[in-house]
């Protein structure tokens, strides 16, 4: 593992014109590390993962980024060309909603093969035969393949952008409340899932979720962010046991047993 | 004593501060400072609520501390664990801290020997050895072997536990933290993790624990610290006297 961080943010900030979105955001993240960005709706956190996906304009601020090749780049120094290739390539984007995150008239097999299209593979019969294994890492069938998500359910279309992401090797993703809208014990499989997938490849990970225990479940570190701001971070099981601030108190205290 | 120290309290102190109860600070422990050496084994006594369990979560670096050192003399240096970076605790927890409660945090769909295991190459045994020991774990905590490459999700809650206990103690630990591990295990059982602690402090490994159980003390433990010294200033007797 490198000394420097692969990604490193530092006074990342955002105002939608008077309207503060997120203000001096900081946080380093290495490989295998697994970072939950928690707080309500309005908290700042979407815009957060918005400025880190590159889809927003940070006011202030600047996201290094090491690449595969040890070089490390200012995510905001590159243009639109090589900025998407990265997020093609290095980086993964599990979306709340999959109709979002996925090409919903394309089958299954293609929503995956894509990926490895737009890396370089030309060999229909390895893309096909990658896409396959993808589909049973994440429990989709094997000859559901052919199918499009549109017949799918939340959850298997929760997983299939899963494996849309993650059959490129990404060496960092970010995930949007990639749980949020399914059944409980849908929930419970695709988070288990997400642990192994990540715990396995590596990845390091920042997922925004306003649900605490998928938080506990998934990350290392926490950072909770209240009105733009982070107002406590640390060890995930840290700052869920023994919050320091009084919104995290109180945010603690309003779950059921996280 | 001879004997290297492995983890060094100082003047560590402890307030919860209740921000929903009108930022009443709620003092838990204060003053802190003992030594806890290689192959010992001590246990924090007093009655329940004095603050035991919050000092071993402080060692864990779950809980913060609010003043004071909790030093831990790692091979190459030393951690001060309530100022150590989320990293470094990380990796403490991964290599050298072990900790242990009665309670399993269920892992789902990932079977009792692999998560055994897993906690064994995790801590830095090789994958042959860790195999072997998890194997041996949970045999000795007589878990039966048809269980084993099942979840332990829906298994009885004392053989949750055991399986816990068998994580816990699967990787070789310099400090092995332990919050009633034996509590409402049968004698039999408790006996065998008495067993296998003692191997691990043979071999040089730290404890400090609560024990309420007197067999388990009697056989363990080598020394006493009655949390009542440290009581929180501010606590009904510190106030009144």
């Amino acid at each position: 593992m490198s000394a420097k961080p692969l990604l490193d943010v530092t006074g990342l900030t955002k105002f939608y014109g008077q309207r503060l979105g997120c203000e001096d955001v900081s946080f380093d993240l290495f490989e295998g590390d697994v970072l939950a960005v928690v707080g309500e709706s309005g908290s700042g956190k979407s815009t957060l993962l918005g400025l880190l996906a590159g889809e927003l304009e940070p006011t202030a601020g600047h996201i290094d980024y090491r690449q595969q090749n040890d070089e490390t780049v200012e995510l905001g120094s590159l243009d639109e060309g090589a900025r998407r290739a990265l997020m093609r390539t290095e980086w993964g984007f599990v979306r709340q909603d999959p109709r979002e995150g996925l090409r919903m008239a394309v089958t299954a097999g293609g929503n995956v093969g894509e990926r490895l299209m737009a890396k370089g593979d030309r060999h229909y019969g390895q893309i096909r035969q990658r896409a396959g294994d993808w589909l049973e890492k994440v429990e989709i069938e094997a000859q559901r393949i052919d199918e499009t998500p549109r017949s799918f359910s939340g959850g298997m279309r929760q997983r299939l952008q899963i494996a849309r992401n993650l059959v490129t090797h990404p060496r960092l993703v970010l995930m949007d409340e990639p749980t949020s809208g399914l059944d409980v014990s849908v929930q419970a499989r695709l988070l288990d899932l997400i642990r192994g997938l990540v715990t396995d490849l590596g990845l390091a990970v920042v997922i925004v979720t306003h649900d605490l225990a998928v938080a506990r479940i998934l990350s290392h570190r926490i950072m909770v962010m209240r009105r733009g701001r982070v107002i406590e971070q640390g060890l995930t099981d840290q700052v869920l046991d023994d919050p320091a601030d009084a919104y995290t108190q109180l945010l603690v205290a309003s779950v059921l047993a996280a | 004593m001879s004997k290297k120290s492995v983890l060094t309290f100082v003047d560590v102190g402890k307030a919860f501060t209740l921000h929903l109860q009108g930022s009443a600070d709620l003092p838990v422990v204060s003053g802190v400072t003992f030594d806890l050496h290689e192959g010992e084994c001590v246990a924090l006594g007093g009655p329940s609520g004095i603050g035991k369990s919050s000092l071993l979560k402080m060692a864990y670096g779950n809980y913060r501390c609010s003043e004071g050192h909790i030093l831990f003399h790692a091979e190459a240096a030393i951690v001060d664990i309530p100022h150590a970076s989320p990293h470094a605790m990380l990796a403490l927890r991964r290599k050298n801290i072990g900790y242990v409660s009665q309670f399993l945090r269920v892992i789902p769909r990932v079977p009792t020997l692999q998560i055994v295991e897993a906690a064994g190459v995790e801590g830095g045994l090789d994958e042959s050895a860790a195999k072997n020991r998890a194997r041996d774990l949970l045999s000795r905590l007589n878990v039966p072997d048809r269980l084993w490459s099942l979840p332990p999700a829906t298994f009885s809650g004392g053989e949750q536990q055991r399986v816990n206990i068998a994580r816990g103690l699967c990787a070789e630990r310099r400090l092995l933290l332990l919050d009633e591990p034996t509590a409402s295990l049968d004698a039999a059982n408790g006996a065998v993790v008495v067993d296998i602690v003692k191997d691990m402090k043979r071999r040089g490994t730290a404890v400090l624990g609560i024990f309420h159980d007197d067999a388990v003390r009697t056989s363990l433990v080598d020394r006493v610290i009655d949390m009542r010294r440290y009581a929180g200033a501010g606590t009904s007797e510190a106030s009144a006297a």
